[in-house]
């Protein structure tokens, strides 16, 4: 897609209508990378507005998409190296961004804790693991889905899924966690 | 006498715990993800940016077309006043170009006929403009 390089209400319509389509997998492949969800809205959002740009400048893109999740894994990258550089550690995570003002109930504070030592074990995968099963269970993607977004073949996409669910029950079982607290 | 049935397992308890993980993996990355999705502005969109480019663009095109029409001038113009030298080499030093000899084109490569005598009296003398000024034949000899 491509706006029309003379409206500007159409090439704001386009924008958005971009941004609908393709927000939550380019946020989603971050998110996979970055296991922060408000740095992966930081730089979905960052690269969204860089594709903007570039249309301000006239400039065509053939592939809105592809160019969207090439600058997004670049900036997610960048991002992390300049964390790096700043604090030494990643940044401190929030359970699952849920700020406690007050005793929570016993099952939330148990899904919370379950959360928890699931995020750790996942930033313990490698980050193709992480990023299949991101939109796999995250987006509800399919296998052609993911193929067609990972630019792999299904085949590729059926193992690397196997593999990375094995790896992280694996793990799972060895912390004790079989599934949410009912 | 009741008989207490060992717990399930193979594929049934495997196929519990494959769902029991895509369970947890589903609520984990849902939860994860903001919930309403958030809108995201454009700014306000500016022509300038696009039309300066665009003006810039139309500026070399005209300068290019402008520069190469001066540069064939020029050199036009050097190559009938036998200011380059690849025409002589080309053809051949004293072959005869519209007339003109290739000592007019070299002028200093022009060998005397006789030494200067100043108590010989000058028949005949003439004038001819090269590049470098004029230069004065007399019979026999250039001066410049």
């Amino acid at each position: 897609m491509n706006p029309s390089p003379h409206s500007a209400g159409t090439q704001h319509a386009d924008f958005k209508t971009l941004y609908q389509r393709h927000g939550r997998e380019v946020w989603a492949l971050v998110y996979a990378r970055w296991m922060n969800a408000e740095t992966a809205m930081d730089i979905c959002q960052e690269a969204f507005l860089r594709l903007w740009k570039q249309w301000q400048t006239g400039e065509e893109i053939l592939n809105p998409r592809a160019w969207l999740l090439r600058v997004a894994r670049n900036l997610a990258e960048d991002h992390a190296k300049s964390s790096f550089r700043r604090n030494g550690t990643h940044p401190p995570q929030t359970m699952n961004g849920v700020a406690a003002d007050g005793p929570l109930p016993v099952e939330v504070m148990e899904r919370e804790e379950t959360f928890a030592r699931l995020r750790n074990e996942l930033e313990q995968l490698p980050n193709s693991d992480r990023e299949i099963l991101t939109l796999r269970y995250c987006l509800d993607y399919d296998t052609n889905q993911i193929a067609d977004l990972l630019e792999i073949n299904h085949t590729a996409v059926h193992m690397r899924l196997s593999r990375a669910r094995q790896r992280l029950a694996e793990r799972l079982k060895l912390q004790g966690v079989v599934g949410l607290p009912h | 006498m009741r008989f207490i049935e060992p717990p399930t397992v193979g594929a049934h308890g495997s196929a519990r715990s494959g769902d029991d993980l895509d369970g947890l993996l589903r609520a984990f990355f849902r939860a994860e993800m903001p919930h309403p999705w958030p809108d995201l502005e454009a700014p306000a969109f500016t022509s300038v940016p696009s039309a300066r480019l665009a003006f810039w663009r139309g500026i070399k095109r005209s300068h290019l077309a402008l520069a190469a029409s001066v540069a064939l001038l020029i050199g036009g113009s050097l190559l009938f006043n036998g200011k380059l030298p690849a025409v002589g080499n080309i053809i051949g030093k004293g072959t005869e170009i519209g007339g003109i000899t290739d000592d007019v084109h070299h002028p200093k490569k022009a060998q005397p006929d006789t030494a200067i005598d100043p108590n010989k009296i000058l028949k005949n003398e003439s004038i001819i403009v090269t590049p470098e000024g004029a230069a004065f034949r007399f019979e026999g000899e250039d001066r410049y």
